[in-house]
């Protein structure tokens, strides 16, 4: 049920702050065993037709400050998180990976994470994969990944068709690519929490949270008034930015918001002699995997707007990009990403301050990506490659990719990331760690996380499979002890 | 004098700059500079401040440069001005011409992708 007036709610058994994927999948675990569950969300609760996909309108409905906001640093580092029902999964691509095994290893022995383990993950991937149904494409790759992977073999690389969180349709495009769309939460785990009596509370934000007796009192803002709701047990699934805020301005600091990771991004163009895209070109899921550099080299979104803002500074510029977009194609490589930013709430301040410190090792991999990535677009066939770099030039052959530097300046502007994560981290290493292995917050009862936030430091990967797999374990766990 | 005037000749002179010879159809330029300044107001607070201090300050930076205002220059000027500040050393001021260059072209070629 969508709740309209939340001053008649009742106490609730749990409440969940967020309905991105680790809040969607608490709801609807936590709602299916039996639990009365109140799923709060402080965007609204749109359809997924409610707007084009990555369309300037879609960042107005469904994104957190428009789409528009940067953690502070040398370069300052812009970012983007979704803001409605179904967080971040009604906006993404829907890139989907189980965790790397090294990862979860990596986790174990430095934050002392209990009983994580590919084994252990696998009956939540399963679970999860039984809702979503991650799928690769059948027939045609548009062509944006065919040339990334044809690029890719020819310098001996590793290319693949990522599985996609979507529902392809029956019809294709005129190049023969099927068509497909988004899978996000309000078309999987939320009617399935709505169907198991689960309570929605849309466009409702959470300021602050206190303990009274044995339960916790959310204090929330909901249409311009002052609502409080009782609950014994709160799950924080805000985001990685959101969480450890909240966390913050309910006093609640140990490990919380110290530790921000991303995974920065930036993105080149490449120009080919013959056609390769169209207005409709679905979402390209290719990925290569750039060992040395430790980075993703993947296809970014190729709309008229976004090709001509990606050509801003080259010479014939975002004119060029119109006249040429069927000849476009843009690409990002995106780095590891290390653990050096914070999230700090306030005082007197809606939003918490953001801040990253691009590493030395970020700037290498970055230069050495873009470079790899070029050289590889370059043995695709691309005619030219336009990098995106202040004042670099534009790359024709693999002797001038060769040339490009192997680290990116600190100043360079252009980098942004989408993937943010790890300011509160799991585990039993008290020292450096927000949460206990479940999700718990330390020395607090009742009171838990799951969501990216979470995560021990950057997957190197799309994290959304991490994120729900680690949600469905929790809430396992919650429903156990 | 106001705000909103001094985003309609950034518009202006970005619709001058890149798409004049493009030969597409955007919409009027009151229309984009209304969204970016609704942009502006939904930006993080820590970032809104800043944003329409640097802008107030790109208006009058046109004085030192050319004598007037920036919203007051003819676009061949507003250009000179743009590229002063895309190419500063201070990395806000490069920042503020990326964010409008960017919101503009995002705004003005918006298109159905499907
Ligand atoms: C453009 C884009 C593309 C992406 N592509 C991919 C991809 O292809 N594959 C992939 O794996 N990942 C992708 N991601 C990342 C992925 O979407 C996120 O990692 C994921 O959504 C995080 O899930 P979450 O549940 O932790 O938080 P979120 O999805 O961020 O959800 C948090 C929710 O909490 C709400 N909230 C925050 N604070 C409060 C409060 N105080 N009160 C009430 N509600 C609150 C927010 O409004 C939000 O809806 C992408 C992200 C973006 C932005």
């Amino acid at each position: 049920m969508i709740v309209s007036d939340p001053v008649a709610l009742e106490r609730v058994e749990v409440a969940i702050i967020g309905s991105g994927p680790g809040g969607s999948v608490v709801a609807a675990t936590l709602a299916n065993a039996g639990k009365s569950v109140l799923l709060i969300e402080e965007g609204a609760n749109l359809p997924q037709d409610s707007c084009q996909p990555f369309s300037f309108q879609e960042m107005k409905q469904k994104y957190r400050a428009g789409g528009i906001a940067a953690a502070v640093g040398r370069p300052n580092v812009a970012y983007a998180e979704a803001s409605c029902v179904g967080g971040g999964s009604e906006v993404n691509s829907g890139l989907y990976h189980r965790t790397p095994d090294d990862v979860l290893e990596e986790w174990v022995h430095e934050f002392s994470v209990e009983d994580l383990s590919p084994a252990s993950l696998e009956p939540h991937f399963a679970a999860c994969e039984t809702v979503m149904q991650p799928a690769t494409y059948s027939a045609a790759l548009p062509a944006a990944s065919r040339l990334l992977r044809e690029g890719a073999e020819a310098r001996g690389m590793e290319s693949s068709d990522v599985p996609r969180l979507v529902v392809f349709d029956d019809t294709l495009d005129p190049q023969g690519v099927a068509r497909s769309a988004r899978r996000s939460m309000t078309e999987s785990f939320i009617p399935e929490f709505l169907a198991a009596d689960g309570k929605l509370l849309p466009k409702t934000r959470v300021h602050k949270l206190r303990k009274q007796g044995r339960n916790w009192q959310i204090q929330a803002r909901w249409q311009n008034r002052n609502v409080q709701i009782e609950a014994e047990n709160v799950f924080i699934c805000a985001g990685a930015i959101h969480s450890p805020a909240l966390l913050q301005r309910s006093g609640i600091r140990l490990n919380a918001g110290r530790s921000l990771s991303m995974q920065p991004m930036i993105k080149l163009t490449a120009e080919f002699a013959e056609p390769v895209n169209y207005p409709g070109m679905g979402i390209a899921g290719e990925q290569v995997r750039d060992l040395n550099s430790d980075c993703s080299l993947g296809c970014a979104i190729s709309s008229r707007a976004h090709l001509a803002i990606n050509l801003v500074g080259v010479d014939a510029g975002p004119a060029y990009a119109i006249k040429q977009q069927s000849h476009l194609v843009s690409y990002y490589v995106m780095a590891r990403g290390c653990t050096d930013g914070s999230v700090r709430a306030l005082p007197g301040f809606d939003d918490p301050l953001v801040s990253y410190r691009l590493s030395g090792r970020e700037l290498d991999n970055l230069g050495s990506g873009l470079k790899v990535l070029t050289g590889v677009l370059v043995a695709a066939g691309a005619s030219r490659v336009y990098t995106g770099l202040h004042r670099q030039p534009v790359v024709e052959n693999p002797g001038q990719a060769e040339q490009l530097p192997d680290r990116l300046a600190p100043g360079t502007d252009s980098i942004m990331t989408i993937h943010l994560m790890a300011s509160c981290p799991m585990g039993e290493a008290r020292n450096r760690t927000a949460v206990d292995s479940w999700g718990k917050v330390h020395g607090h009862t009742g009171l838990y996380l799951a969501d990216v936030s979470t995560l021990c430091s950057s997957p190197g990967i799309n994290p959304q499979g991490t994120i729900m797999a680690l949600a469905r374990r929790n809430s396992e766990h919650f429903l156990r002890v | 004098m106001s705000y909103s005037s001094i985003v309609v000749a950034i518009s202006d002179a970005f619709e001058c700059e890149h798409l004049q010879d493009a030969g597409i159809e955007t919409p009027d330029n009151d229309v984009i500079a209304a969204e970016i300044i609704g942009a502006q107001h939904r930006m993080p607070d820590y970032l809104r401040a800043p944003m329409f201090i640097l802008t107030w300050l790109f208006d009058i930076s046109g004085i030192a440069l050319t004598g007037r205002r920036f919203q007051y220059l003819d676009q061949v000027q507003k250009i000179r001005c743009i590229n002063a500040w895309r190419d500063s050393r201070i990395s806000a001021c490069r920042n503020l011409v990326r964010f409008y260059e960017s919101l503009f072209l995002l705004i003005a070629l918006q298109e159905d992708i499907h």
